[in-house]
């Protein structure tokens, strides 16, 4: 049973904390998002453990972690849903040679980049109980996931969502995300089919079963939500309920077929209608408890994941610098250079790669996964925790110095995208 | 019209195909990579622990398990007893080295800024994995040092984050 006074306790300080530090990083024009996320380190060992171990030690104690996870995994679950449902993957047909051209290259490049990272740190900040090519193949998809819910946000806040910019962004993180999520989960299968006596060929074929029957048969029966809310104006308490128990039992469904709850999640997300109303009238419903309770405790408890005092002396520093270096360079850079070449004008295209380098709470889930997998140390953990801190914080003053709103609202994209307009995570965690 | 798409066609070529081919061409030579032996995870203390540095205080012999945390060559470790490290300590090959201090606040029966020096070996060749090594009191001559052998236990299955 969970000391209920420790978890409630812990619930207030991360909250508190939380909506602090997201409040003094919107003051500085930050997502309030990339607060938490500072808020979630300042929590940990890297902070409060080493600067008040006794009480930090009080106040996480570690054999309360397990409680705060599960809450925190709960507000992820329904997180991914959300991300899953802002997704339109009508987006890219929208835009042409120059979105499919720099969304695909913002996913080769640095996946590239880092699975050459992946040479040198392999020998360094792994061990042998890891393969290389799960190694590598983690290095690369960790590097090219785009955080699609900030970038919409940061488009809403700077009202681009309307632009060629904005709309190319938008189209090319929705590939990103999707694609990375695809890689992700094929990585998992083949780490925990090593664990398992099944053949992968098994594990793989339930996956693309799983899927088919979620993309031609219930994708289906989901219009009758949109009908309902058409109809009516709004859904029952009941249907809500039936809605979040399809996203569980989805969940449930992809962990049960060996990858992970999240997948499932996102799936029944990405399959949902998307008309713009709909969108916004789930997301409101559903958002509020998520991001103002569940994602502070996930970031705390990424938080007291992430100890930076393991990044300690020169070397390790120099590791980290690399892996910031690279991923900048493979994201911002790749992005960049396709859009250029796509016809995109060299700020504008700058632009681009800026955004597409934020990473965000997508970077932050997916490292949570592969420390619990194993698949990376505790130590490079940490590293790419900061990473995504810093192209994340980096992403609004960059743009804003390359790429001035008054020139990129001049290019006026020739049609928005409704259920984007919805994504606005009330501009906090996301 | 079909210019721009002979263009498209070569930039993604150069762009996307390529790449994924040099993507491949790593994963291949990774393969000869070697990675400094894994020993993450819990051990389980074999021997006469109540001879541990500072004592055993209120520790069954099932709960004797010491703990590390690795990442490539350095690693955390800590005791039954609540010895940890303070700096990582470092993996050598097969050698590990490590200086310990008692946490905060503890009960155990140390002198202040006490701290102990793990020395052991790791034989990475036995199923499932062992240390053998020894604990010395830093600055006691007439404390003799302590032997372990610690057997690794079987990782959990890689589950989700759950």
């Amino acid at each position: 049973m969970p000391n209920l006074f420790t978890l409630v306790l812990q619930i207030a300080v991360v909250l508190a904390v939380c909506r602090a530090v997201g409040s003094l990083f919107h003051r500085i024009h930050q997502p309030r998002v990339v607060g938490e996320m500072f808020a979630g380190i300042l929590l940990g060992p890297s902070l409060l453990g080493w600067v008040a171990p006794q009480a930090s030690a009080y106040l996480f104690p570690a054999s309360s972690l397990g409680f705060l996870n599960a809450l925190s995994q709960v507000g992820v679950i329904v997180f991914m849903f959300l991300v899953g449902l802002g997704i339109n993957p009508k987006e890219l047909k929208h835009e042409g040679h120059a979105a499919v051209l720099t969304s695909h290259v913002s996913i080769t490049a640095p996946f590239m980049l880092a699975s050459l990272l992946a040479l040198y740190l392999y020998p360094r900040l792994s061990d042998d109980s890891v393969k290389f090519s799960h190694f590598a193949l983690f290095m690369g998809a960790a590097m090219s996931i785009t955080a699609f819910p900030v970038l919409a946000r940061i488009l809403t806040e700077r009202d681009l969502l309307q632009s060629r910019l904005g709309t190319v962004a938008i189209a090319c993180a929705a590939v990103d995300d999707v694609t990375g999520w695809c890689i992700l989960a094929y990585i998992v299968v083949l780490i925990r089919a090593a664990d398992q006596a099944s053949s992968i060929w098994i594990t793989l074929a339930g996956i693309v079963a799983f899927a088919l029957v979620m993309i031609y048969g219930v994708q289906r029966l989901l219009q009758g939500f949109e009908t309902t809310f058409r109809k009516r104006g709004g859904l029952s308490e009941n249907m809500m309920a039936f809605m979040l128990l399809l996203v569980l039992v989805s969940a449930l469904c992809t962990e049960w077929l060996g990858i992970h709850l999240l997948f499932g999640s996102f799936l029944m997300g990405a399959i949902m209608p998307k008309e713009a109303r709909f969108v916004r009238y789930v997301l409101d419903r559903f958002e509020t408890i998520t991001v103002t309770l569940l994602l502070p405790l996930f970031f705390a408890f990424t938080g007291l994941r992430t100890n930076i005092g393991l990044v300690k002396g020169p070397e390790m520093w120099m590791y980290c610098g690399l892996i910031i270096f690279v991923a900048v360079a493979g994201k911002l850079g790749g992005s960049m250079l396709a859009s250029w070449l796509s016809g995109m004008p060299v700020r504008e295209a700058a632009g681009l790669g800026t955004l597409m380098n934020t990473r965000g709470l997508m970077e932050l889930v997916i490292l949570n996964i592969g420390l619990d997998i194993k698949i990376i140390s505790p130590a490079l953990f940490s590293m790419m925790v900061i990473m995504a801190l810093v192209t994340t914080f980096m992403t609004t003053p960059v743009l804003e110095l390359i790429c001035p709103d008054r020139l990129l609202r001049t290019s006026v994209a020739p049609e928005p995208e409704v259920a984007i307009e919805a994504m606005d995570l009330n501009g906090s965690a996301a | 019209m079909a210019t721009t798409t002979r263009k498209f066609a070569v930039a993604y070529v150069m762009l996307v195909g390529l790449p994924i081919l040099g993507l491949l061409g790593v994963l291949r030579h990774g393969r000869n990579l070697s990675a400094p032996v894994g020993m993450d995870g819990n051990w389980v203390m074999q021997g006469n622990l109540s001879s541990l540095p500072c004592g055993l205080p209120d520790v069954a012999p099932e709960d004797a398990v010491l703990k590390i945390s690795q990442s490539g060559q350095k690693f955390e470790l800590t005791l039954p007893n609540g010895l940890k490290t303070q700096e990582s300590g470092t993996l050598d090959g097969t050698s590990l080295n490590a200086r310990l201090v008692p946490p905060l606040q503890s009960k155990l029966n140390c002198r202040q800024n006490q701290t102990v020096t793990l020395v052991a070996n790791l034989n990475k060749d036995e199923r499932p994995r062992t240390l053998e090594g020894s604990l010395v009191v830093d600055g006691c001559t007439s404390c003799s040092p302590v032997l372990f052998t610690a057997v690794r236990q079987k990782p959990v299955a890689k589950k989700g984050a759950h």
